[in-house]
Parts: structure tokens; sequence; C-alpha cells
């Protein structure tokens, strides 16, 4: 079954609480990084600066994405069928990239002989 | 030319072995009592020379996760450097930072370093198999109705009954929480590590990604002024778990909190000096809170039964992707090895370990005393608030600055027998605060803006001391000011207490 990288925005914190219930394999690391954007947002707007949230790896741009940048997120890992579920119940969904070619388990493992080679070449 | 790829679970044991049979002086297996699910001999190291009674230990823990492929590679690539540099009497440099061979010399002495690089090594062996998932998280438990796995970082003690951020589902991809606190025997091997060696007082798991470094608690916002509000209080079950809310806060000493950040940040600056990458210090709740994870268990224990060691954990979330190319995970490896290496020396004492270095005997145990009787001062804490970061910049560099070495031994001898001639108001003599003067001078001759800054402030505050009492200094020093709301002193490091004040 295929699988894709993806961010998941919601509309308010409550609702990105409420993806938990799912059963969906989100990465719950990545909210901490959104919880420190969206409070040095509030911040820049309390102080009437002009905010400017960087999106993280593969995160959407600012520019094509618009109103994303204020909504928390989480990183996921998830099949269109998937994905289609959350879009249905009004979350929005940004494909970074299948997961097959991330997927380097397999095509990059090497020996212990040939580690400690290349540890004592090092 | 370094490695080109990732290691298998076999290739991670392989590493061990030959790290033992290698460098035997410095390096031992330990050997955990259970095997995996699948039956797989899981074992650890322990780097250190030498013994005595007061030495600290470090627990690294990694591959808890098994599509997280670069925190074992990072943990025995880091085993590998530590024990060659120190036999070869060399420096160890990760991109832009340098620890000289008198730290590492420092750190193979004085420290404990213990280090189980592979907590889950059936899920590696899963991940990597041709017929496997490269995405598979949890361990390979054959659950009861056909589904496979445990999520080994849901399964510690710690509000593990909560249910918060867990699924009691067995069939959930990601979070199952087991059947019950400890019902795999991978989690029962850690906690054993910290059973069986009770000088842990650190511990980092190694994660990927997200590039943070994250400090307790996980199940909610913290606060450090209601101890009554706590993870042990069964009047507030039921409403963890929200962030952002006012119904519940956990707990968190003022004095830990303040060490978690000090020392965080010396780590956070660390691995920002390899290549530029600067990761977020947070607490580790962020939107979704987390219950039965490995660092709050690790920290829990001492509130718990104060009899355990107070331990400092963190989880550190290395790179940006589970599965770099290999190229990049090299990169990630050497972040990994610089703030690894940053955070065994926060967490040796530098009292202690000059001491150490100084050809008498030296008994610091009045000194502890005196320790907590800085707590009580306003100046006290202020001092004490600075302490990681003076600490650290000492212990950096008392292995090769032999100058560095000859003041801060002779001023500790100094100090420790001012306070043996009498230990209510030990005199500090001129030339005794004439030495410390020296040594920060010397301490403060560092490109690191944090350092200069803490020398400075001590520096201003010698004079307070000069031919005066300690407690006549202090309160000269302490005069109309106030403690900072959200700095408090660090308690003792050495927590083998039997009451703990904090709680």
């Amino acid at each position: 079954m295929r699988r894709f990288f993806v961010r998941v925005f919601a509309s308010d914190r409550r609702t990105l609480a409420a993806l938990q219930g799912y059963g969906l394999d989100l990465f719950r690391g990545t909210t901490v990084a959104a919880r420190v954007a969206m409070r040095l947002r509030a911040a820049a707007v309390e102080t009437q600066a002009v905010a400017r949230t960087e999106p993280g790896e593969g995160g959407a741009p600012a520019d094509s994405m618009g109103a994303l940048q204020d909504m928390p997120w989480i990183d996921g890992l998830l099949t269109l069928e998937e994905i289609e579920r959350l879009v249905v119940d009004g979350y929005r969904v940004l494909i970074n990239e299948d997961a097959d070619r991330r997927a380097r388990a397999r095509t990059e493992t090497i020996e212990f002989e040939e580690w400690l080679k290349g540890m004592e070449g090092d | 030319m370094p490695p080109t790829g990732y290691l298998t679970s076999v290739g991670v044991e392989s590493c061990l072995q030959y790290l033992a049979a290698t460098y035997p002086g410095i390096c031992q297996l330990i050997t955990l009592p259970e095997t995996s699910i699948e039956g797989r001999t899981m074992r650890a190291v322990k780097l250190g020379s030498g013994g005595g009674a007061h030495r600290h230990g470090l627990l690294l823990l990694g591959g808890a996760h098994a599509r997280e492929l670069v925190p074992p590679d990072a943990l025995v690539s880091l085993a590998f450097r530590l024990c060659q540099a120190y036999s070869a009497g060399t420096s160890l440099t990760f991109g832009g930072r340098t620890y000289a061979a008198g730290t590492i010399k420092l750190l193979i002495e004085s420290l404990d370093t213990f280090i189980l690089p592979l907590v889950n090594p059936d899920g590696r062996t899963f991940v990597q198999a041709p017929t496997g998932d490269a995405w598979w998280r949890k361990n390979r438990r054959p659950n009861p109705g056909g589904c496979v796995g445990v999520d080994l970082n849901r399964n510690y003690d710690f509000l593990w009954s909560s249910g918060i951020g867990t699924s009691a589902s067995s069939c959930d991809y990601q979070i199952f929480k087991g059947t019950a606190p400890f019902s795999e025997p991978e989690t029962r091997n850690v906690r054993w590590m910290l059973d069986a060696y009770p000088n842990i007082e650190c511990l980092v798991d190694v994660h990927s990604y997200s590039e943070l470094f994250l400090y307790p608690w996980g199940d909610d916002d913290n606060q450090t002024t209601d101890p009554s509000m706590n993870f042990m209080n069964p009047a507030y079950n039921g409403l963890r778990g929200t962030p952002g809310d006012s119904m519940y806060r956990e707990y968190i000493p003022a004095a830990d909190l303040n060490w978690y950040v000090t020392s965080g940040g010396q780590v956070r600056t660390a691995i920002a000096a390899v290549r530029g990458h600067t990761y977020l210090l947070e607490q580790s709740v962020g939107l979704y809170p987390t219950s039965g994870t490995s660092d709050d268990y690790a920290y829990s224990r001492h509130f718990v039964d104060p009899s355990k060691a107070r331990v400092y954990a963190y989880t550190l979330e290395i790179g940006r992707e589970f599965q770099p190319v290999y190229g990049e995970a090299l990169q990630e490896i050497d972040e990994t090895s610089s703030g690894l290496i940053q955070f065994a020396i926060q967490c040796l004492c530098a009292v202690e370990t000059t001491a150490l270095r100084s050809k008498r005997m030296v008994d610091v145990a009045h000194l502890r005393t005196w320790r907590a009787r800085l707590e009580a001062s306003v100046a006290g804490q202020r001092y004490l608030a600075l302490e990681p970061v003076v600490s650290s910049a000492l212990l950096a560099r008392i292995g090769d600055d032999e100058a560095l070495r000859h003041e801060a031994v002779g001023l500790l001898e100094g100090i420790v027998e001012a306070v043996a001639a009498d230990p209510e108001a030990p005199r500090m003599k001129a030339d005794l605060v004439d030495r410390a003067e020296r040594l920060l001078e010397r301490l403060g001759a560092v490109d690191d803006p944090e350092v200069r800054s803490a020398v400075k402030v001590l520096q201003g505050e010698t004079r307070h001391f000069r031919d005066r009492t300690i407690p006549e200094g202090l309160k000269l020093a302490s005069r109309g000011q106030e403690v900072p709301p959200t700095v408090a002193p660090p308690t003792s490091r050495r927590s083998h207490r039997p009451t703990d004040p904090d709680r």
C-alpha cells in the first residue's frame, strides 16, 4: 500500500488534538516545533510586528498555502485513503513525498566489517 | 572513506563486541538480563576507567523506534570514537566543534558512560528485511488477535494507566502502550540498567526526527510553584493531558528546570557548532501530550522513591528524516556526537572532578553542606544558577590546560581547608580570593559569550568575600537583591538523599 509523507494542518489546537483519535501514523515530535512557531507568531502579532513563519523541511510554502502558516500542524505517514478521510473531515493535507522514495532501510545497509573499515579509515 | 551505509542489528551487536575486545581497559560489555521478544540477546557497553565512590553515570539509549535508523549508528560511532581517541590520546572534531584530548581523557576517567544503542533489535531487523516494513516503529510482540508490536516508548511506568497520548488497541500502528507498564522485555532491560547502576544520573534517549532537544514533562505543561500538583497525586487523575488549559500543570522543581534549560542550552550550542543547525530546546509536551515515555520515567523515579537517583533525562530528536541518505546521516552522527559529549561534560560535577586532580586527599563532603547553604541566600542562588555554564567551561579545559588545572586545584584545596578550619564561617583569605580571580580570568578568556558573561558576573562579586567569612560575603552580595522569579538554585547534583525538600 502506497504511503506518503504529509503535513496535516488543523484549524486550531483542539482539532489537531482530535487527530489522536484517528489511529494514524502521526509524528508527535513535530508538534513541538509547531507549538514553538505558534508561540513566536502570537508574540509577533502581539507586538504588531510582521510575523514570518518558516515551514519545516518539506513544509507548505507560505506563498502558495496562504493561511496555512497560521494553523497548527503535525507531520505523518498516510495512505491516500487516510488523506482523503482527513480532507473530508476538514483538515488540510500537504503531500510532501512518496514514502518509497525516502525508504533506505534496505538499500543503504552495510555489514560490520565494512563499517569498521570506514571508521578506521575516516 | 567513512562508512557508506546503516548497520544491521547484527552489525550493531558486532560493534559492541569489537569495542569490548579491542579496548578492554575502558570498554566493558554488559549483557542485559532478558532477550528481546524474538530471542535476540541485548547488550550495552560501559565506557570508563578507574573507580571511586562519587563517579557519575550517564546512560545513552537509541533504536527504540525501529524505523529511526540513525540513532543506533550514532551511538556506536560515538563509542568507537571515544575509545579510539582516548587510547590514542587525540582530540575529537565534529565539523566546527573540537573536544580536546584532555577532555576525552577526563570523561573516560571521571564518568561512567553506559551506551545501549539498540533497544529494539527485532524492530530494526524487520525494518531492514526484504519482506519487512521500512516504516515499522514498534517492537515485534505478537499480540492476541493477530496484530503485532508495542510502542516501547509508551511502555514505561510513567502515568501509563492514564492513557495520555497512547493507544490501548494492539492494532494501533504507532502508539500501542502494551498490556501493562514494562510488559516488554526491551523496556524491562532499560529499567534494569537504571536499577543495576544507581550512579546513573543523566540519560538521553536518542530518536529521530525534528531537530529537538526535549526535557520533561511530556504529559502536560510544567509549573514550578505547586509541588502537590504532580503525577503521583490521584486528586488530579483525569485532569492531565491538555496543554494550554489551567486545570493541571505538572510540577517540576525550579532548580531542576533551571538545570535542564541551562545544560540543554550548552548541548544545543555544541550541536549547532557542527554545521549550523540550531535544535529547539523545549519541554517535550508539544501539542500532543504523552505518557509512558523513557525520559519521564527515568526522571520520575526519584520522586516516586527518593532513595533512587535523580536522573536528568532528555529526548534528543535528531535530523530531518527517519532514513536520510547516508551522507546526511554522517552529518547527523557528528551533530549527535558533539551534543552528547557536551552533555557528558554537563553531567560531571566540576568540584568532584577537580578534587580527583589534586595530589592531596580532598574531601568535598563539607562543600556539599555548603552548597545547600548557598541555596538559602539570594547571591548564592545567583552563583548556583551560573554553575552549569562555568562548570562545563572548566571541565572542558581542565584536562589540557595545566595552568588552569593548577589554579582550580589550588582554589579547591584552599576552600576545603578554610571550611575544615571553621565549618560554620569559613574565612576567605586574600590569597584565596586572588586565586579565584586568576582562575576566573583564565576561564573568561574564551570565545563563548555565555561563558564570558557568567564569568563577568562572578568577577564582580569576589570583592565581597575578600578577608571575610562566606556568610558575611553572601550577606553583602545579597544586599538589596531579589531572586529572579524564574531562576532558582540548582539543588545538589548528588541525589542519593533520604528526603527531597523539593516535594
